[in-house]
């Protein structure tokens, strides 16, 4: 009784291999239907669809970046105003104290820069990466997952149905996946 | 245009498992190490050699090279530009051709990235040594100091540090993300315990999440469309050192488009130069087909005529601006003691370069690796003789004196070359040669497209 308790606390969810990537959009398309919500797909390559098959409708980085962006843009160039004009102003070659066009190559670079950053920074936090720990490696054939496999994982759950629905779905194997 | 069929861009039968079997497999189950190491030793004395001549030239001083009063800037910005140009088509590759779409980006895709992120290593030490006193190179970054001293914004120096350590970020950070579903690859198929840390720390618990994949395809086309202005920027910026100056020679507005140009020829010679080795090398021949390097041969051409409207742009220019100086330039490029640089250029940018326009030469490796390095030696001399011809013989004849390269400013260019190649055979040991990842979205869209024609 207490084994089983402690196998029950330890269990996390099924993990089902799919033949393909046709057959893993449709299998996530399914449990969607079927009314399962903690799901996560693995493929070796972004899968056309797949993402949509989990509803993914985030625009957030693209935004996100190009906010970030232009904010560091403009910080920049007021660094350059305020340090050309106000706090140290020397007249070079005749130029005007405020000579703008020639802040503009930092200020674009500063906000590319920021952009760059800001995408990938984003990404990963949404990503919640790194993440070096997660209960799916310890699937023996996970590794596929980076090389040919294409894999649903399906957290929580009654195991016995599960397995049956994912198995329904065509799945090639599937496994129990620990804490 | 009339075509014999030519062989499709991936090999028949290609599959998920095959290819990241083979391609894994040059990474952990190396074969042909004899040459690998070979070559690895070379470059790495060369960039033994680099280091300990940098080492005298800090210590003594930049008097070590052929740089004078009026050359003040030799070698040093030659081999800067020189290096940040051959970065450049490896950006634009990367990032210009996944926003086109360009179905035979992916095998020649990673080497570009790799050729770039190595070639901005060599340019910004340049950089560095091209300052003169690299001891105050900290002067260039705005910082509260005790001087209470900024730096000054109206100059191309300035903005030269800017975009080289944005594009070196950039570069770096580009790489490190195509490779990062790579790392995880390799990461399930070591086999030694210490390559699975190795790359699983590299890999960051990547684990091919659908979201996951959905948010690195937003962000890879972020990248993507950021990269386009960094290729137009950062050579603009670096020939605007010269351009915003009054030397007869430097003082045009054609320079920012006319480096560009010359940065992307150089570096698609350079990409030409490494699919050519790569692929006989690592015996790629089917993945890196000549299909390919009909591409990449035809990217160098068009490149090549930008160039070359450039040169007559430039010396039309020279002639309708009714300027003695400016003319006298030209007639001194053509005529005077470093004639022979301008007409070995000539030779290599504007005669060689034709035989492009010839399909079997394009899909012929020994040829296009040849005219890859008379290219890159052209496109060397080219500003060669922009910074040297120019600034030698300016306006008062008291004041002209002839500079030439000195034995460390040989050394030292030669242990640049030997850095790059140092890293780059260190890299293609570490890392897959081909993006693994890409190369499966284009089995993916090729098999589908099979399915969708039947």
């Amino acid at each position: 009784m207490t084994e089983q308790n402690h196998s029950e606390q330890d269990h996390y969810g099924l993990i089902a291999r799919f033949a393909g990537p046709e057959a893993l959009v449709a299998a996530t398309l399914s449990a969607r239907e079927a009314g399962y919500r903690r799901l996560e797909a693995h493929a070796p390559f972004p899968v056309p669809g797949l993402a949509e098959a989990l509803t993914f409708r985030e625009r957030g980085i693209p935004l996100i970046a190009l906010s970030l962006g232009a904010t560091a843009a403009a910080a920049a160039f007021f660094l350059q105003w305020y340090t050309a004009v106000i706090d140290y102003p020397f007249v070079v070659g005749g130029k005007p104290l405020n000579s703008w066009p020639a802040f503009l190559p930092v200020t674009f670079q500063v906000g590319i820069f920021s952009t760059v950053m800001a995408a990938t920074i984003t990404m990963l936090a949404k990503d919640r990466l790194p993440h070096y720990y997660h209960p799916i490696f310890n699937c023996d054939d996970f590794a596929r997952a980076s090389a040919d496999g294409f894999f649903l994982s399906v957290r929580g759950g009654d195991p016995a149905e599960v397995e049956d629905f994912l198995r329904a779905q065509g799945a090639e194997n599937v496994r129990e996946l620990m804490l | 245009m009339p075509q014999t069929t030519p062989e499709t861009l991936l090999p028949e039968g290609l599959t998920h498992t095959t290819m990241t079997e083979r391609i894994a497999g040059l990474v952990l189950e190396p074969r042909a190490r004899g040459r690998w190491r070979l070559a690895f030793a070379v470059s790495a004395a060369l960039a033994l050699m680099f280091v300990v001549c940098l080492g005298t030239v800090f210590t003594v001083g930049v008097g070590l090279f052929g740089v004078n009063i009026p050359v003040a800037w030799g070698f040093p910005i030659v081999n800067t530009i020189w290096w940040i140009g051959i970065a450049h088509a490896g950006t634009l590759i990367s990032a210009v051709l996944l926003l086109t779409r360009q179905p035979w980006r992916a095998p020649v895709a990673r080497l570009a990235e790799a050729m770039a992120l190595f070639a901005i290593v060599c340019a910004g030490i340049y950089a560095i040594v091209h300052l003169g006193r690299p001891q105050f190179m900290q002067f260039l970054i705005p910082y509260p100091n005790t001087m209470d001293l900024w730096p000054q914004w109206r100059s191309p120096l300035v903005w030269d540090f800017f975009a080289i350590s944005t594009y070196f970020v950039f570069t770096l950070g580009f790489l490190y993300f195509s490779l990062l579903p790579d790392f995880a690859t390799l990461r399930d198929r070591a086999h030694s315990r210490g390559l699975q840390i190795f790359y699983g720390v590299m890999a960051l618990g990547w684990r091919g999440s659908a979201l996951h994949w959905a948010r690195y395809e937003q962000v890879n086309r972020v990248l993507a469309a950021v990269a386009a202005p960094i290729v137009v920027s950062v050579t603009g910026i670096i020939s605007l050192d010269l351009a915003v100056s009054l030397v007869p020679g430097f003082h045009f507005t054609i320079f920012p488009p006319y480096f560009v140009a010359g940065a992307l020829f150089s570096g698609f010679a350079t990409v030409s130069f490494l699919a050519v080795v790569t692929r006989a090398m690592f015996g790629l021949k089917d993945l890196i087909t000549r299909r390919h390097l009909d591409y990449l041969g035809r990217m160098m051409l068009l490149f090549a005529l930008v160039v070359n409207y450039a040169y007559i742009q430039e010396v039309f220019t020279a002639w309708y601006s009714g300027d003695p100086y400016q003319r006298a330039v030209y007639i001194n490029r053509w005529t005077g003691p470093y004639a022979p640089a301008w007409w070995a250029m000539f030779v290599c940018n504007s005669l060689l370069v034709q035989l492009l326009w010839f399909r079997r030469v394009r899909r012929s490796p020994a040829m296009l690796l040849a005219l890859a390095i008379t290219s890159n030696i052209g496109m060397w001399l080219e500003r060669f003789q922009i910074v040297f011809t120019s600034t030698y013989a300016s306006y008062m004849p008291s004041a002209w004196g002839l500079s030439g390269p000195t034995l460390w400013d040989l050394l030292v260019a030669l242990g640049s070359l030997g850095l790059f190649a140092f890293l780059l055979l260190a890299f293609v040991r570490l890392a897959p040669v081909v993006s693994m990842h890409d190369m499966r979205v284009s089995i993916y869209r090729a098999v589908h497209k099979e399915k969708s024609g039947d």
